[in-house]
């Protein structure tokens, strides 16, 4: 089990046309639905905003990791959108993001090596040069190759 | 100079290991060693050990729930921030707290 299996073509957006944070988020969730990893659109949301209200998710460098521990999700997964025009996400750095991860936690029996994978994910989202060429890719492909790559380092 | 830090967050996912991540990078950088425990929704991972504590000049909690075995630390210098600071300005935090042992 690598981290690069939590994610598919289907949960990549390399174009994605938001306006605002919200409508980001909303987006992405029904990519995550659309793949079948949770069972409500609604029901995510709600964990996903509500974390969002505990503390910004934007982390800076352009770089967003919204995420949501809920009962919706069946199964682990996480969701990348490039954005075409970067959005306010009240960040760390105070930079709009122009990035964004979304992790899919279940609320109960998750699966421990499932939560060490997003958990590394986050930790490698961390490094410049591995980040700033996700950033840079065009291609959805790429993209997974780029994260399956670094993974086995 | 051998400092320990605890990194711990609401969901365990990602602000803990990013935290993680930059201190790391930041303690490299300054030339000064560094363990980071974190304490995650998958559980405890690189968990500082007696040893460590004998060793360590100083301890930075970075987090935004009450951590584990906070007791632990009594008798060190201890700096707590936030999780997000730790992420944001992780050199900043150091220094803060070697300032703090220097004293």
């Amino acid at each position: 089990m690598k981290i690069s299996n939590l994610i598919n073509e289907n949960l990549i957006n390399l174009e994605l046309d938001t306006k605002t944070k919200d409508e980001t988020l909303v987006e992405m969730i029904k990519m995550i639905k659309d793949n079948g990893n949770i069972t409500s659109v609604d029901c995510f949301k709600e964990d996903v905003f509500k974390r969002e209200r505990e503390g910004t998710t934007g982390v800076g460098m352009g770089l967003a990791i919204p995420h949501g521990k809920s009962e919706a999700v069946t199964k682990e997964c996480f969701a990348i959108a490039k954005l075409k025009e970067p959005v306010e996400w009240n960040s760390l750095d105070g930079n709009p993001v122009s990035f964004v991860v979304m992790l899919a936690v279940p609320a109960e029996k998750a699966t421990t090596l499932h939560l060490k994978l997003l958990s590394k994910l986050s930790y490698l989202l961390m490094d410049d040069d591995f980040r700033k060429r996700l950033m840079a890719s065009n291609s959805k492909k790429e993209l997974i190759d780029l994260i399956s790559k670094r993974e086995e380092e | 100079m051998y400092i320990v830090c605890v990194t711990s967050c609401p969901t365990g996912i990602a602000h803990t290991f990013m935290a993680a991540a930059n201190l790391k990078k930041a303690g490299n950088k300054m030339g000064i060693e560094i363990k980071i425990e974190t304490q995650g929704a998958g559980g405890t991972e690189n968990k500082i050990t007696e040893d460590d504590l004998k060793k360590a000049d100083g301890v930075i909690i970075a987090s935004d729930v009450s951590i584990n075995d906070a007791e632990r630390f009594d008798k060190l210098p201890v700096l707590e921030c936030g999780v997000s600071e730790a992420i944001s300005d992780p050199e900043g935090i150091i220094k803060e707290l070697i300032e703090g042992i220097d004293k």
